[in-house]
C-alpha cells in the first residue's frame, strides 16, 4: 500500500463503518486513478470532501444524530436565551462597589474577559444573522416563520435605543428569545441541522458579548467579577452555570437510555461548542479550547451547509 | 434534478461507466469545467442508486484494484429523457429572449 493510498484510507474514517464497508475500496481506486503522478498525500479539496462527504453521510445514515441536533439546537437556544436573561438580571442589580475603591484597598485587578471593538458586534450580528438565514430551510423563510424573524430582527436593531440599555445585551436576548420561540412552534424534524447553526453561533455570540470587557480581582471567595463596570462577589455566581451544565449532561443521559436523540443533544452540549453555549466562555478557557472550537464550529457548518444543499437539490429534483 | 446528476446520467447514457469512466464522461461533456471531487460524485451516485436511476453493473478486480461499473436503469433514462427535453425548452426561451434583448438594445447599455 503506497503512502498515498494509506492516506486516503485514515480520512474514509469519516464514513460510517458500513458505508466504508461498502463503498472504501473502489473510492479509493478512483481516487488513485485521478491522483496526479508522483502525488503523495491527499490535497486540501480531496481531503475536505471526504472528510464532510463522510460526516454527512453519518448525518443521513444515523437518524438519531438528525434528531440529536434538533433537539441540542433547541436546549442551546433555549439556554442561550436563559443565559441572556440572567445577564440582563445582572446588569439590573446594584454593584457591590466600584473599581477605585477596591484598588484603594488593594485588591488587584487584571482583565479576565474578552474584550472587542466596539464596532465588533454590529458585524458579528450581521454574519450571525446571515448565518441563521442561510441555514434555515427555505420552506421556514417562504412560510409562516419569516415574519418572525423580521420582528426578531427590527427589535434587535431598535430595541436597544428604544429601551436604552446596552446594545451587547439586549440584542442577543431579543433575537434568541424569537428564535426560541419560533422553535416551539415550528417542527424542526427532518431539517433541524440546518438551523443548529444558527443556533450555535448565536448561543456563542450571546456569551461573548455577554462576557464582553470584563475583569477580576482578588482570591477565593472574595474573588470579585466585573461586568460592564458592576462588580460582584464570584463566589455568588460560581456555581450557576457548572450546575447548569451537569443538569443538562444528566437529563440528556437519563433520557437518552428512551432515546438516543437525546443522549446524542447532551452529548453535543458536552463539546467546546456547547461549553460555550452555556456560558463557559472564560478568556482563559477560550485560548485552551480554541482548536476543538474551530473543529467543532467547522463540523456544524459543513454538516449544515450539506444538509442544507441536499435540500436544494431535492427541491429542485 | 442537479447538474452533476444530470451529466452521470448523460455519462452513464452511453453504455456502464465506473467511477473514474465517470469522472472522464463528464469532463468530456463540459469541456473540463466541471470536475467534481470523488467523495461528491459518490454522493451523487448512491443517491441516483436510492432513487433507482442507475443500478450497480458488475464489479472486477484489476491489478488489484476494485471497481465497480454503473449502468443506467429504464427509470434513469425517462428521467434523462425529460431532464434534457426540459433544458432544451428552457435554452430555446433563452435564445429567443436574448435576440429579441439585442433587437431591441436592452442590454449592454444601448438603450
Amino acid at each position: 500500500m503506497t503512502d498515498l493510498e494509506a492516506r486516503y484510507r485514515r480520512l474514509f474514517a469519516a464514513y460510517p463503518k458500513a458505508h466504508r464497508a461498502e463503498r472504501e475500496e473502489e473510492m479509493v481506486t478512483t481516487l488513485l486513478d485521478v491522483a496526479a503522478p508522483g502525488q503523495r498525500r491527499p490535497t486540501v479539496r480531496e481531503a475536505t470532501s471526504i472528510v464532510l462527504n463522510g460526516l454527512a453521510c453519518r448525518a443521513r445514515s444515523a437518524p438519531e444524530w438528525r434528531h440529536g441536533l434538533g433537539v441540542a439546537g433547541l436546549v442551546a437556544r433555549a439556554l442561550a436565551t436563559a443565559l441572556a436573561v440572567a445577564a440582563l438580571g445582572v446588569g439590573l442589580l446594584p454593584p457591590i462597589g466600584n473599581p477605585t475603591r477596591l484598588r484603594d484597598r488593594g485588591v488587584a485587578l487584571e482583565p479576565a474577559w474578552i474584550d472587542v471593538p466596539a464596532w465588533t458586534p454590529v458585524v458579528v450580528w450581521a454574519f450571525a444573522l446571515l448565518v441563521i438565514l442561510v441555514g434555515t430551510p427555505p420552506s421556514w423563510r417562504r412560510r409562516r416563520h419569516l415574519p418572525a424573524l423580521l420582528t426578531a430582527t427590527c427589535m434587535a436593531v431598535a430595541g436597544p435605543d428604544l429601551v436604552g440599555m446596552r446594545r451587547s445585551f439586549v440584542v442577543p436576548f431579543v433575537l434568541l428569545l424569537a428564535l426560541a420561540t419560533l422553535d416551539v412552534t415550528s417542527s424542526f424534524r427532518s431539517r433541524a441541522v440546518a438551523t443548529v447553526t444558527g443556533a450555535a453561533v448565536g448561543a456563542w455570540l450571546t456569551t461573548l458579548f455577554v462576557a464582553r470587557a470584563g475583569a477580576h480581582g482578588g482570591e477565593g471567595p472574595e474573588r470579585l467579577w466585573m461586568q460592564s463596570d458592576r462588580w460582584y462577589l464570584a463566589s455568588d455566581l460560581a456555581l450557576v452555570r457548572p450546575s447548569a451544565w451537569l443538569a443538562c449532561m444528566a437529563a440528556g443521559l437519563v433520557a437518552g437510555l428512551a432515546r438516543p436523540r437525546f443522549a446524542v443533544a447532551a452529548g453535543l452540549l458536552g463539546t467546546p461548542l456547547g461549553l460555550l453555549t452555556l456560558g463557559f466562555a472564560h478568556a482563559g478557557d477560550l485560548r485552551r479550547i480554541s482548536g476543538p472550537i474551530l473543529v467543532g464550529t467547522v463540523i456544524l457548518f459543513a454538516t449544515a451547509a450539506t444538509r442544507h444543499r441536499q435540500a436544494g437539490d431535492a427541491a429542485t429534483a | 434534478m442537479n447538474e452533476l446528476s444530470f451529466l452521470i446520467l448523460t455519462a452513464l447514457a452511453d453504455g456502464p461507466q465506473h467511477g473514474y469512466g465517470l469522472l472522464q464522461g463528464i469532463a468530456g461533456l463540459t469541456d473540463g469545467a466541471v470536475a467534481p471531487q470523488v467523495a461528491t460524485l459518490y454522493r451523487t451516485v448512491d443517491r441516483l442508486a436510492a432513487d433507482g436511476l442507475i443500478t450497480e453493473h458488475g464489479t472486477e478486480v484489476v491489478d488489484g484494484r476494485f471497481r465497480r461499473s454503473y449502468r443506467l436503469t429504464e427509470t434513469g433514462l425517462t428521467a434523462l429523457e425529460d431532464e434534457a427535453a426540459r433544458r432544451t425548452a428552457t435554452a430555446r426561451v433563452a435564445t429567443k429572449r436574448v435576440e429579441r434583448s439585442r433587437a431591441v438594445g436592452f442590454a449592454g447599455g444601448a438603450a
